[in-house]
C-alpha cells in the first residue's frame, strides 16, 4: 500500500480544522446568594456577579427552578409569612404568591425553606414546634397554597417529579418517646405499620431516581427487628427483614436504581431473599471530580464577603446544594 | 458538510498525535488540580509540646492543619485542594517524622467517614518541612511531629494556595495562631516571661490581665462550626494597651430578615497579649439560634357546641364539637382536639392539661406535659435542643433569656446549634418573641457546647 506522506497529512488536518467544529453548547454552573438582603447571580467563568433584585424589602431563600430559568424566594412584605416571588434570571418578576399565617394552632412559624417540586409547584417549610414541620404546596397555576402536610420530623419528601410525598406522623412533640407510634404515610394514605405496631423509623425516606419507590428502614419496638419497606407507585408495600441491629444502620440511599444501605462493615445491598451483599461504589470519575472540583472553587470563592444563602443550578450537577441536603453525585 | 470536514480534520489530527513520541504526548497531558501550587495549610491547626528535655531543652510537637465547613444543615468535612505544606521553621530541623492523615469523602454527610492514614512524604531541607501529595477533594489533616534543639525555634511562616487560589500566608510562633485561622495555636511553652490571662466576667463580658507591662491586647473570633458566631470586640473606653482590659462578646444579627429561626455556632476566641513575644489564650463560646413553642389552648379554638373553628391537618378537616374525644370526658370543639393528636398536649379552658398517647389512641389527663425526653416541659425554662451539641442533664445560659434553663426535650426540627424555649400554652405566648441569636454556655461543659470558665 502506497505510504501517504505525513506532512500531506497534516496539511489537510490544518485544513479541514479551519472549518469551523459545530459549537457545543454547555452551559455553565451558575449560583445564586444574598448579599445585604438583595439577590446576586453569578457564574463559573469569571463573569462578575448581577444583581438581579433591588428595593428596601430584604429578600431570603433564593433558589433556582429545576430547569435554572426562574428563580423563587421569599420576601417579608405585610402580614402573613411573607411572600413567595418568581423571576426569570434577569430579574423580571413573574408571580407573586401572598403566604397567609396558619388558621390557627401548629401551622409553620416561619418560612424555613423553599423548593421547587416542578415547573408550576413549590414547597415551602418551616417547623411548627420542635419535632414538627408543616410544608404547603403552592400551586403556581393556582395560586392556591391550600394543601399542608405536617411531618413529625424535618417536613414532608417528595419524588423527584414532585407528584407524591411521604411522611410522618404519630409521633407527636409533646409525647415521650415511649409512647409514641409513628407511621409513614404517602400522599394522605397510611402505609405502614399496621395500626397497633409501634416501629421506630431508623432511615430517611428516600425515594428512588424515578420517583417510582419510596423506601425507609423500620426497627419494630417490641422484637428489635428490621425491616427494610419499600413502597411502590402501583401501591405494593414489600417487607424484607434484615439481619442488622439498629446500631448497626447508618444510612440507606440509591446509588442509580440499587437500593444500598450503609452500615458500620460497609456498603451493602439488601437482597430480594433479605440476604446483605458487601457492595463496593464506583470510583468517582475523572470528569465527575473536575466538575466537583470547579462547582467548589466555586463555592468557596462566593462564601464569605457577605454572601449567604448560596443556591447552585447546573445542567449536568456534580455538586448541587438542595433543601436540607448537599448531594455530590458520582 | 461542516460537521464531516470537521470530523476529517479531528481524525487526521488523532492520527498524528498517535503518531508522536511519547514524550511530547506527555507535554499535552492535562494538569489536574492539586498537582501544581505551592504550598497549603488549612483554617486551624493545633501544636502540644511533647518532651523537654532540661538542658538541651529538646522540643517535639504535633502540628494539625485541618478545616471542615458546613453546608446548609449538613456539616460536611472541607474541601481544600492541598498540593503541598511546607513549614519553614527559623532555625535547622533536628528530627522529624510524620504523616498526612487524609479523609475521604465517602459520602455527603453519612457518618462513617473515617480517616485512612494514608502515609504522604515528608522532606526535611534546612529549615523547611515540607509534605507532598496529589490530593482531590478530601478533608486534610496534616501532622508533623518535629524535633529542633531550641523551643523558640519553632517559629517560622506558612504560606499555600488553596482551591481559590487564594494565597495564604501566616506565621507561627511555638503555639500562636496565624492571620488565617492559626498555623499551631497550641501549648508549645515558650521560654518567656510573657503571659496572658483570661476570664470571662459574664457571658459577653471579657477581661483580660497581661505581664509584664508595656504590652498590647489583641482579640480575634474564628468561626469553627457555622458562620453565625461570636464577634469581639473592646469595652467601650478600653484602649489596646489599658492593662487589665476588657472586652466584649457580641451575638451576630439574626440573617432572616423575615425573623426564622437561625443557625448558631462555635467560635474558637483568641485574646493576645502582644509585647516583645506574644501570648496568647483560646476559648470557644457558642451562640444558638432561638426559638418559642407552646402547646396547644383549647381557649383559642372558639367554644363547643356552636363557635368552633376549623382546621385542616393533612387533609382531613376538622370542624364543630365532639364527644368525649379519644377517652376524654367532655364536649370540645373538634379543632382543638385534632390540634392536641397533632402537637400532643394541650391545656383546656379550666386548666387542666392533656396529653395524647398514639400508642392507644387515648387522651388523658396529666399532672404535667412532658416533652421528647420523658421530663416535664417547665414554661420558661425547657429547652428543646440537639443532643449533639446540648446532652442530657445540662443547664444552659443564654444572653438576654435567663440562667440555668433546663435542656430536658428535644425534636426532629431542632438540629445543630438552635434552641426552642417552651414558653407555655397558646400562640399568645411567643407572640413576641425574638428569634434572636444569643450567646450560651453550658454547665457542665461539653465537647459542643463550652462553659463560662475559660481552661486553664
Amino acid at each position: 500500500m502506497r505510504r501517504i506522506p505525513a506532512v500531506l497529512v497534516w496539511v489537510l488536518a490544518l485544513v479541514f480544522l479551519a472549518v469551523p467544529c459545530a459549537p457545543v453548547v454547555s452551559k455553565p454552573t451558575k449560583a445564586l446568594f444574598l448579599k445585604a438582603g438583595q439577590i446576586f447571580y453569578k457564574t463559573d467563568d469569571d463573569a462578575a456577579e448581577v444583581q438581579l433584585t433591588d428595593g428596601d424589602t430584604p429578600k431570603f431563600l433564593p433558589v433556582w427552578s429545576k430547569d435554572g430559568l426562574e428563580i423563587a424566594f421569599a420576601e417579608r412584605r405585610g402580614d402573613g409569612l411573607g411572600t413567595v416571588v418568581i423571576i426569570d434570571e434577569h430579574g423580571r418578576r413573574l408571580e407573586e404568591v401572598a403566604i397567609a399565617d396558619a388558621d390557627r394552632g401548629a401551622g409553620m412559624r416561619a418560612i424555613e425553606s423553599l423548593e421547587w417540586l416542578s415547573p408550576r409547584k413549590i414547597a415551602i417549610t418551616g417547623s411548627a414546634n420542635p419535632s414538627l414541620t408543616e410544608t404547603r404546596l403552592i400551586d403556581l397555576d393556582e395560586m392556591d397554597t391550600k394543601t399542608s402536610i405536617f411531618d413529625d420530623g424535618p417536613g414532608a419528601d417528595f419524588s423527584p417529579d414532585g407528584k407524591h410525598f411521604a411522611y410522618i406522623s404519630g409521633s407527636p412533640h409533646f409525647t415521650p418517646e415511649r409512647l409514641r407510634a409513628p407511621a409513614l404515610h404517602i400522599d394522605f394514605r397510611r402505609v405502614f405499620p399496621e395500626v397497633g405496631v409501634q416501629v421506630r423509623f431508623l432511615t430517611e425516606r428516600v425515594w428512588s431516581p424515578d420517583g417510582k419507590v419510596l423506601a425507609v428502614v423500620a426497627e419494630q419496638v417490641a422484637t428489635g427487628k428490621l425491616t427494610l419497606v419499600t413502597w411502590r407507585m402501583d401501591g405494593d408495600l414489600e417487607r424484607r427483614s434484615l439481619t442488622l441491629s439498629a446500631g448497626d444502620i447508618q444510612s440507606l440511599f440509591w446509588s442509580g436504581d440499587t437500593l444500598l444501605l450503609r452500615t458500620a462493615d460497609g456498603v451493602m445491598r439488601p437482597t430480594e431473599d433479605g440476604r446483605l451483599e458487601a457492595w463496593k461504589l464506583g470510583e468517582i470519575a475523572d470528569d465527575v471530580r473536575h466538575r466537583v472540583d470547579m462547582q467548589l472553587l466555586l463555592l468557596n470563592r462566593l462564601e464569605g464577603n457577605g454572601r449567604t444563602a448560596i443556591d447552585f443550578w447546573c445542567e449536568d450537577c456534580a455538586f448541587r446544594t438542595a433543601r436540607r441536603k448537599v448531594v455530590l453525585g458520582q | 458538510m461542516i460537521e464531516a470536514r470537521c470530523s476529517v480534520g479531528i481524525t487526521l489530527t488523532a492520527i498524528m498525535l498517535a503518531l508522536l513520541p511519547w514524550p511530547l504526548m506527555s507535554a499535552v497531558k492535562p494538569t489536574r488540580l492539586g498537582e501544581t501550587g505551592e504550598t497549603v495549610v488549612g483554617q486551624a491547626a493545633t501544636a502540644s509540646r511533647i518532651s523537654k528535655a532540661v538542658n538541651r531543652r529538646i522540643f517535639s510537637g504535633t502540628f494539625v492543619a485541618h478545616g471542615q465547613t458546613s453546608f446548609n444543615q449538613c456539616r460536611w468535612a472541607e474541601t481544600w485542594i492541598i498540593s503541598a505544606v511546607r513549614f519553614d521553621l527559623s532555625r535547622r530541623v533536628a528530627n522529624l517524622s510524620g504523616r498526612l492523615v487524609q479523609t475521604p469523602l465517602t459520602a455527603p454527610c453519612a457518618p462513617g467517614n473515617q480517616p485512612i492514614a494514608r502515609q504522604f512524604p515528608i522532606s526535611v531541607s534546612g529549615t523547611s518541612i515540607r509534605v507532598s501529595s496529589s490530593l482531590g477533594v478530601y478533608h486534610i489533616s496534616i501532622i508533623a511531629a518535629t524535633s529542633v534543639h531550641r523551643p523558640e525555634a519553632a517559629r517560622g511562616v506558612f504560606e499555600g494556595q488553596e482551591a481559590s487560589e487564594q494565597l495564604l500566608t501566616g506565621k507561627f510562633v511555638a503555639g500562636l495562631s496565624a492571620p488565617y485561622g492559626g498555623a499551631a495555636s497550641g501549648n508549645f511553652e515558650l521560654p518567656s516571661l510573657t503571659t496572658i490571662s483570661l476570664k470571662r466576667e459574664t457571658l459577653t463580658l471579657l477581661s483580660a490581665k497581661g505581664s509584664p507591662a508595656g504590652g498590647r491586647f489583641e482579640y480575634s473570633s474564628l468561626p469553627t462550626t457555622g458562620v453565625n458566631v461570636t464577634a469581639i470586640e473592646l469595652a467601650a473606653g478600653i484602649e489596646p494597651t489599658t492593662n487589665p482590659n476588657q472586652a466584649n462578646l457580641k451575638s451576630p444579627e439574626n440573617p432572616n430578615p423575615n425573623g426564622a429561626p437561625a443557625q448558631g455556632g462555635l467560635a474558637l476566641i483568641t485574646g493576645r497579649y502582644v509585647r516583645e513575644v506574644e501570648a496568647n489564650k483560646a476559648f470557644f463560646v457558642a451562640t444558638f439560634g432561638l426559638s418559642c413553642y407552646n402547646s396547644a389552648d383549647e381557649s383559642e379554638w372558639g367554644t363547643p357546641k356552636e363557635n368552633c373553628r376549623s382546621v385542616t391537618i393533612n387533609g382531613a378537616t376538622y370542624t364543630g364539637a365532639v364527644a368525649d374525644p379519644y377517652g376524654l370526658k367532655g364536649i370540645y370543639c373538634a379543632a382543638f382536639i385534632a390540634e392536641v393528636s397533632l402537637q400532643g398536649a394541650g391545656v383546656t379552658r379550666d386548666g387542666r392539661k392533656i396529653q395524647y398517647d398514639p400508642s392507644t389512641s387515648l387522651i388523658s389527663v396529666v399532672k404535667e406535659i412532658q416533652g421528647a425526653d420523658g421530663t416535664p416541659v417547665v414554661v420558661g425554662r425547657t429547652l428543646a435542643r440537639d443532643r449533639k451539641v446540648v446532652p442530657r442533664s445540662v443547664l444552659v445560659d443564654i444572653d438576654g433569656v435567663g440562667n440555668s434553663l433546663v435542656a430536658n426535650d428535644t425534636g426532629g426540627a431542632i438540629k445543630g446549634y438552635r434552641i426552642d424555649l417552651y414558653k407555655g400554652a397558646g400562640e399568645a405566648v411567643c407572640a413576641n418573641f425574638t428569634n434572636s441569636i444569643s450567646i450560651a454556655s453550658c454547665q457542665p461543659a461539653g465537647d459542643n457546647c463550652p462553659s463560662l470558665t475559660i481552661p486553664e
